[in-house]
């Protein structure tokens, strides 16, 4: 079993199947050989989105090693229960993708990205700006210019 | 992302700080003080710092603190150790070898504690090295390291040096016995193996770029110094027995702690170097070179000596070459052993051009003045010489089997020089058919008949190396003919198997004969058993008549017919009837009585008791003459009886020989002297006496083909007639061929006319081209063919 304590000081613990999800907890853990007493701390991690972590790891703790994806990969999300899973707030979506990328948990990563991805396709600028509370910081004339440039793609 | 320039500051300042941290970090593990330090917060620094785009700062800070901690060991640890020699002390001393050994294990350590720190660094630095490295298109951190190794440490000239010089030097010492650290050396060698050239992981190793030739080189150095030396020294057999073992112990030195990679090429070296480079030294060394071990039959060195010279250049077409040209040599010797023993008693055979008169006196005289050295000696070298030969061949099939691994390129070889010494020999047919004979002859005690099947068998070996098989195939008729009618033959399964087997090499065609005088034989003893159940019943007291009736095409007789002797009535009558009886069932035959080869089965009374007498038919008429119609006790000239029984001096001659100078003297003779003159007289010997009730009186060897009963070598008399016999034959053979080819082609071009001709005979024998020459131009005089008027390289065929 492995100890893990949160940026808020939350203890979890978890089996070593489920820790080997993250290659940095792997890692750790292979380098260290007294981690089943001191907990390892994940300074990074808050304790809501450790438990989707921890969530997201034990579900796949049994997949098969996934052969590379070959051609041009798409957004489409095909697991049922990863789309289910990523139904969640935008604040806590990017806080996920950021503890994915730091533990090194490259599916997770993947998945949060795709769900991004999703959120962006087939939307127009307006929304898109509204979506993220971005601020539109072009002048008229450069709005007008990057249109004329991109007019291809509007087209569809 | 857009900062104000205050927060900027405050992040590069922070970023400066953690990467103190990570700094001193690094250093710790380097000095193996990794135990205080948390993985987890330097891993979230070195991500924080490559989050906040300070990748190449850790980078970059990262090698300047390995290449820094590596060239302090260098200046601190490593230079101070380097060993010292003294100058001009060709062995090295014991303290020496340690120092050596001490250095390389600074280096070894060295490596061992970089390897180490690198692996923790490696993995604090994991994220750096998955987010930043490849986006800067640099290397991961933990091969960049191994770089810096690589140069800071391997390839820096002083100690690259002395750690290939004191590996080489080890290795030298364990070729000479001694015990070395196998694992040490192992262990900078698999460093070598571990650092690459150049900038990919695909580089050629450094193992490869730096310490390989060098190895190699040395390596040839010394095998090319051991096996001048060694072959001073020793024998082949026992040079290749330790290039056997050095091979297996260069295999194993690579295999135990250097490189397999470098296998093949070690292993090339002492091919080369002991083998390659001394083939001929080894196959020609005396008494232990390829020769004694032929001649020994050393099957273990041999096999050995073929397996190592395969793995060489030219090797093994070296050997073989060798041994064929042995082969040749221990031919002739056999050839030449045998010519000599032949011409020691035939001093006619060393000069065959001389013009020899009086060929037929001579002939009896030398026959009569060495009869005994004659008949044994002669009938013994024939036999030897195939004996002989059949030896060298099993000895080479031995060879050839058990050490060379049935290789086909010998055995192709090797028939072929076999082809060329026996028929140096002119008279192997002869001694084949000779040694055949004598195999299938009666009376060959201690043979069972598997031996004599073996003999055979081998004997056919022999008979397909015979270029000229009209030759064999004239003696063997020959020979044949004798036993046959002789009634000499072991066992007629034998001989049948003999037959089949020479059917088998050569073709129906070639047996034919044979098979038709072995159907003459047995049609004849039906017939005489016929002709004697008639006789019976006619109930007259007439002796028995065995006939045998040969058709003259199937055998061997020469074509003059003896004149008819004047034989006894009683044996005249049984004759005529005979041929009556003979005639009756096959209207349109011609009989004709060869008398010469027959004999009679006589009885003569002694005063002391009567002996059954078994003699030739001139003999059985003599004997009749002299004991039944002439006073005995009267004495007769040789002219007297000539002229009374109208018998050709020669045979006559001969029968008086046996009566008086072979075992049983049935006569005397005045004078004693060994020849026959008109007026010498010859008396009865009334006190002839013998154990033997039957007795059989042997014909002298002489003149005449069939005759003769016991099959001895030709003299050149009988020979030169063979030959021109054979001769004969082939002219119709060529000419027949010839003709036959030029029907099918109807035009052909000289050139191409002969080698047809000489493919299609070359079963048989070997025509030459003069020969042939010869044949298409008697041919062409005869109107079979002509050349065309257009080329006169062209035949046409004339139908």
């Amino acid at each position: 079993m492995v100890k893990l304590t949160s940026s808020d000081g939350q203890e979890f613990t978890i089996s070593k199947e489920v820790a080997y999800q993250s290659v940095l907890l792997k890692n750790m853990i292979e380098d260290v050989l007294d981690s089943e007493e001191n907990p390892i701390p994940l300074p990074n991690v808050s304790g809501p989105i450790l438990v989707k972590v921890i969530e997201y790891a034990t579900h796949h703790k049994d997949d098969p090693v996934k052969p590379p994806v070959e051609g041009p990969r798409t957004s489409e999300i095909v697991d049922e229960w990863d789309k289910e899973f990523m139904n969640i707030d935008q604040g806590s979506l990017y806080e996920l993708i950021l503890a994915a990328n730091y533990l090194d948990i490259k599916d997770l990563l993947d998945l949060g990205c795709k769900t991004v991805a999703n959120m962006i396709k087939g939307k127009k600028v307006e929304e898109l700006r509204k979506l993220f509370n971005i601020q539109n910081d072009f002048t008229p004339e450069e709005e007008e210019q990057i249109k004329k440039e991109n007019a291809w793609c509007e087209e569809h | 992302m857009r900062f104000n320039s205050n927060r900027r500051v405050e992040e590069k300042n922070k970023s400066e700080e953690i990467w103190r941290k990570l700094e001193k970090a690094f250093y710790e593990i380097f000095n193996k003080n990794a135990g205080e330090l948390s993985f987890e917060e330097l891993y979230r620094y070195s991500y924080n710092l490559v989050l906040s785009k300070e990748g190449s700062k850790v980078y970059n800070g990262t090698c300047k603190i390995i290449e820094n901690r590596l060239k302090e060991i260098s200046e601190e640890e490593i230079k101070p150790s380097f060993p010292v020699y003294e100058p001009g002390n060709k062995f090295q001393s014991n303290t020496e070898i340690e120092r050596d050994l001490d250095f390389l294990r600074i280096i070894k350590k060295t490596w061992d504690n970089h390897i180490m720190a690198i692996s923790e660094i490696k993995s604090l630095l994991m994220y750096m090295d998955r987010v930043y490295v490849p986006r800067a298109k640099l290397l991961p951190i933990y091969e960049k390291s191994q770089h810096i190794f690589r140069d800071t440490i391997v390839l820096d000239e002083n100690i690259k040096e002395l750690v290939i010089n004191i590996i080489l030097k080890e290795i030298e010492r364990e070729r000479s016995g001694e015990m070395i650290d196998r694992s040490l050396i192992g262990n900078v060698i698999n460093m070598m193996l571990a650092l690459h050239e150049g900038n990919k992981e695909t580089g050629e190793s450094l193992y490869k770029s730096i310490f390989e030739d060098r190895y190699l080189k040395s390596s040839r150095d010394y095998y090319a110094n051991l096996s001048e030396k060694f072959l001073d020294e020793n024998d082949a057999s026992e040079w290749l027995k330790k290039t056997e073992y050095h091979m297996e112990e260069e295999k194993n030195r690579t295999e135990q702690y250097l490189s397999t990679l470098s296998t093949r090429e070690i292993l090339n070296i002492v091919e080369e170097e002991t083998i390659e480079k001394h083939i001929n030294t080894i196959i020609e060394m005396e008494n232990s070179g390829l020769r004694s071990l032929v001649k020994d039959d050393r099957y273990e060195d041999l096999k050995r000596m073929y397996t190592l010279f395969g793995k060489v250049k030219m090797g093994r077409e070296e050997l073989i070459k060798a041994l064929c040209e042995y082969i040749k040599e221990l031919g002739k010797e056999i050839n030449e052993t045998w010519a000599q023993g032949n011409s020691s008693n035939d001093p006619k055979n060393t000069t065959p051009n001389q013009p020899v008169a009086n060929k037929t006196l001579e002939t009896t005289e030398s026959s009569e003045n060495s009869k005994k050295e004659h008949s044994s000696k002669q009938s013994v070298n024939p036999k030897f010489w195939v004996v002989k030969y059949l030896e060298l061949k099993e000895k080479l099939d031995n060879i050839l089997k058990r050490g060379f691994e049935d290789d086909k390129n010998f055995q192709m070889k090797m028939n072929s020089v076999f082809q060329v010494i026996i028929n140096e020999n002119p008279k192997a047919s002869e001694s084949l058919s000779l040694f055949i004979d004598d195999n299938l002859k009666k009376g060959i005690k201690g043979k069972s008949e598997d031996e004599v099947e073996e003999l055979l068998n081998k004997s056919i070996v022999l008979f397909r190396f015979i270029s000229d098989k009209d030759v064999f195939e004239r003696y063997y008729k020959q020979h044949l003919a004798k036993r046959l009618l002789y009634k000499k033959s072991l066992s007629e399964d034998a001989e049948r198997i003999m037959i089949s087997r020479l059917q088998m090499e050569c073709g129906h065609q070639f047996t034919t004969k044979l098979e038709g005088m072995y159907k003459d034989i047995s049609i004849s003893s039906e017939l005489s058993s016929d002709f004697k159940t008639l006789e019976k019943a006619k109930d007259k007291k007439l002796p028995e008549l065995n006939i045998s009736v040969l058709t003259k095409i199937y055998w061997p007789i020469s074509g003059q017919i003896t004149p008819n002797l004047p034989y006894p009535a009683e044996i005249q009558t049984l004759m005529d009837d005979f041929s009556k009886f003979y005639y009756s069932r096959h209207s349109g035959r011609k009989l004709l009585w060869q008398s010469s080869l027959g004999s009679a089965d006589l009885r003569i009374n002694y005063e002391r008791g009567s002996k059954d007498i078994n003699i030739c038919n001139l003999g059985m008429i003599l004997l009749i003459n002299i004991f039944n119609k002439w006073k005995p006790g009267d004495s007769y000239t040789f002219r007297q009886m000539q002229i009374e029984l109208e018998a050709n001096d020669l045979e006559l001659k001969r029968v008086l020989q046996s009566l008086v100078f072979s075992k049983y003297k049935l006569l005397l003779k005045l004078p004693k002297s060994r020849d026959i003159k008109d007026d010498d007289e010859f008396i009865v010997n009334t006190k002839f006496s013998t154990p033997l009730n039957r007795i059989k009186i042997p014909m002298v060897v002489a003149s005449g083909n069939v005759h003769s009963r016991s099959s001895v070598i030709e003299n050149n008399e009988e020979r030169n007639e063979t030959y021109r016999h054979i001769e004969d034959s082939r002219r119709f053979q060529i000419d027949a061929a010839v003709v036959r080819i030029m029907k099918g082609r109807k035009k052909m071009y000289h050139n191409n006319l002969i080698t047809e001709v000489t493919n299609q005979l070359s079963s048989r024998f070997m025509p030459s081209p003069t020969s042939i020459k010869k044949r298409i131009e008697s041919l062409i005089e005869r109107e079979y063919m002509e050349r065309s008027p257009d080329d006169r390289k062209i035949y046409l065929y004339l139908a």
